[in-house]
């Protein structure tokens, strides 16, 4: 076999069996790169409000000890920034793992109304809210992605002679294939980059040979050297009183000369061992030194000051520039853009796949054909269905996220019932899915204009451009969606001269 | 300024891709001369570093190289779709 | 009979693109295990940075292994290759064992 038809094949199925996946990572994870704008418009109680920042670590901290009663593992605090106009906490719960989130008004130390907020696409996007096995699965994925790169680098014989070239009236696949090529040729860099980086993040769970082999499997000899970290075991003892929060975070920031504070850590609560670590937070840098303090938490004395070795420098700035928390907007809306062409390249490559054998009639074309549709359609469908809900769902309601999350399954569901039930053309079927797309991001805006006063368009403009570009951007999107729906007419029966110039508007999905 | 390096990227990416016969062809109706095709190359290249240039001036050398690849490539897409725009309505045009 | 059967399924193009597929991802993550343990320890850097630096090259090493699964010319032979090497390195990563883990 040559080896650009062996390619040919690696690049076909290695690219063909992930792809559904890979659009579900590459889309929320375009949706992630603006998850903190997207959890403060999903939080409605924040906005209009203004008055000094009163709020303290410590009022989070009695909050926690007062509304949950399980011992906890650890716990994690957030002070408010420019991005993410409010405190968050996380925390463990002991023997059961399981985890909780709160977000806290800035000015009163209130607990906000549930929500999942962007949070949500950020966890779909790095471990499809599956745990531990969703986030082997992401890392597979990423490499089948990799591999898919490499190969169809490879297979490309004309790679810069077609840099540029589009022709959206060519007849058969040659239209979707130029579009394949055009997002995954220009934007190759961003594509290879994000790949690596991504699978590099959980490189010590992928590939666990390095700590076996240098450390002997010691897990905390290999935390230690290798991250600079501190970690103390548990005494098994009760513990004493904590010094208060705030206090840990000003003798930190005395420490580095600075006011950006990152995550504050609290491992242990209920432990004489009790450590709180304090991370320091550094947007000006790709690779944010953590520069991790970690403190007795009843002495307040300082344990242990992070010294990261070289390469575990380098490896933060690789996560760094995955994360896209660096910067301003300007990256991360490069970052959107080029994540929205990789979402072309996998719609376009579909697309070219089942143009090559429609005409053969291969088994599975239906299947692909289905999921496509599924896919594709679905999770932009459901994703604008969640911020529906966000705004329709009342604020005083019960466990508010998990209906959230319901509206976001549901909307999913109903789209797969809907195309496996369907009689339609594929085409047709997708004009009605640009439709309903159309309509959903449309019709956000009124939404939010109905149910929040202090929220809509109206009243961000001007005064919270952050909160406002998510209604502009909805609108923009609706507006090109219903476009794009109005160009795909459904494929008359036309002669066959007169085919080519209704090209440009077809689309299989 | 971001908007100028965008700017400065998108000119690039157009001489580039007016270097190639096809989208000259798309643009002029003919493909370029060889003087010319020189040229747009040239330019093509020295657009690229400006703008790589003006992002690292605003951004500093990590930062700066992160916006500068990620313009360029956004200006790449952006120009490609462009020119297939351009390429459908000459096409309608030279048949009515 | 049925040996026959079984010889002709093996020897199909689907049995072909399937025992390809699972090289390209079983005995490529083994050759990314061993490259990563080898260079864990052959590396000339600091136990940390040895580490670190081997870790985050082995998705090139697997994504060069699924390349070579498909681009070579017999299908068995890829396992072969791949899984011996594999063992090589492996074995000389874990075999001194003290000076593995040195610092």
């Amino acid at each position: 076999m040559k080896l650009r038809q062996s390619m040919t094949t690696l690049h076909t199925w290695g690219g063909l069996l992930p792809s559904w996946l890979l659009f579900v990572v590459i889309f929320t994870g375009t949706l992630a790169c603006f998850d903190k704008e997207l959890e403060h418009w999903m939080r409605p109680a924040l906005h209009g409000s203004s008055g000094p920042a009163s709020a303290s670590a410590q009022q989070i901290s009695d909050w926690l000890a007062d509304n949950v009663s399980a011992p906890l593992h650890a716990y994690w605090i957030h002070p408010p920034t420019e991005r993410t106009p409010f405190w968050q906490l996380g925390w463990e719960e002991d023997g059961s793992g399981q985890r909780g989130r709160a977000v806290f008004d800035p000015v009163t130390g209130a607990a906000l109304p549930e929500t999942l907020g962007g949070d949500f696409f950020f966890t779909l996007h790095y471990n499809l809210h599956a745990g531990q096995i969703g986030m082997y699965i992401v890392g597979l994925a990423g490499v089948f992605m990799l591999a898919a790169l490499v190969s169809g680098v490879i297979i490309h014989r004309r790679i810069f002679k077609d840099f540029f070239t589009l022709r959206p009236r060519a007849q058969g696949q040659r239209a979707w294939l130029d579009a394949h090529n055009l997002f995954g040729v220009v934007g190759l860099p961003f594509h290879l980059v994000l790949a690596y980086t991504g699978v590099a993040i959980f490189v010590a769970a992928y590939m666990p040979a390095g700590g076996m082999v240098a450390y002997n499997s010691d897990p905390l000899a290999f935390y230690h050297e290798v991250q600079g970290g501190y970690h103390r075991n548990e005494l098994d003892r009760p513990a004493g009183t904590p010094v208060p929060l705030d206090q840990l975070v000003t003798a930190a920031q005395q420490q580095w000369q600075s006011t950006d504070t990152g995550w504050i850590i609290v491992e242990h609560p209920a432990d004489a061992s009790s450590v709180v670590s304090i991370r320091r937070r550094d947007p000006s840098r790709i690779g944010s030194p953590q520069d991790t303090l970690s403190y007795d938490a009843f002495t307040g004395e300082l344990l242990h000051q992070q010294q990261t070795p070289p390469a575990y420098r380098g490896y933060i700035w690789m996560v760094g520039l995955h994360m896209a928390q660096f910067g301003g907007s300007l990256i991360r809306l490069l970052y959107g853009v080029l994540g929205l062409a990789g979402c072309m390249m996998l719609v376009a490559g579909n697309t070219v796949w089942l143009r090559k054998r429609a005409a053969r009639q291969t088994p599975g074309l239906h299947l692909v054909q289905a999921l496509n549709t599924a896919v594709f359609f679905g999770l932009p469908v459901a994703s604008l269905v969640l911020l529906w809900a966000n705004r329709l769902i009342p604020a005083e309601l019960e466990h508010r996220a998990s209906v959230e999350a319901w509206s976001f399954v549901l909307a999913w569901l109903a789209v797969t019932l809907a195309t496996l039930v369907s009689s339609r053309q594929p085409l047709a079927r997708a004009r009605a899915l640009l439709g309903v797309m159309a309509a959903l991001a449309l019709g956000l805006p009124l939404v939010n204009f109905l149910t929040a006063p202090y929220s809509h368009l109206l009243a961000t403009f001007g005064t919270a451009p952050e909160l406002a570009l998510v209604d502009l951007t909805l609108l923009i999107c609706g507006v090109l969606l219903a476009v794009a729906m109005a160009r795909y007419r459904p494929r008359q029966p036309v002669p066959a001269a007169r085919k080519t110039e209704c090209g440009e508007s077809e689309v299989t999905v | 300024m971001s908007i100028l390096a965008f700017v400065t990227a998108v000119a690039a990416m157009l001489c580039l891709s007016l270097a190639m016969a096809r989208h000259h062809r798309d643009l002029f109706g003919r493909p370029p001369g060889r003087p010319r095709q020189l040229l747009y190359r040239l330019l093509g290249i020295l657009g690229t570093a400006l703008c790589l240039l003006l992002n690292l001036r605003d951004g500093g050398g990590e930062i700066g190289m992160v916006t500068a690849m990620g313009q360029l490539m956004g200006a790449g897409i952006l120009v490609g779709l462009l020119l297939a725009r351009v390429a459908t309505a000459g096409m309608n045009n030279s048949r009515r | 009979m049925a040996a026959q059967h079984w010889r002709r399924l093996a020897a199909s193009p689907l049995a072909e693109l399937i025992s390809r597929g699972l090289a390209a991802l079983v005995a490529g993550y083994l050759l990314a295990f061993g490259a990563t343990a080898f260079l864990s320890v052959y590396l000339p850097l600091p136990r940390p940075d040895r580490v670190v630096v081997a870790s985050l090259l082995c998705f090139a090493v697997w994504v060069g292994a699924a390349v070579y699964s498909f681009a070579a010319r017999r299908p068995l032979r890829v396992w072969v290759v791949l899984v011996a090497l594999a063992g090589a390195l492996c074995l000389a990563a874990w075999l001194p064992t003290d000076w593995r883990m040195r610092p």
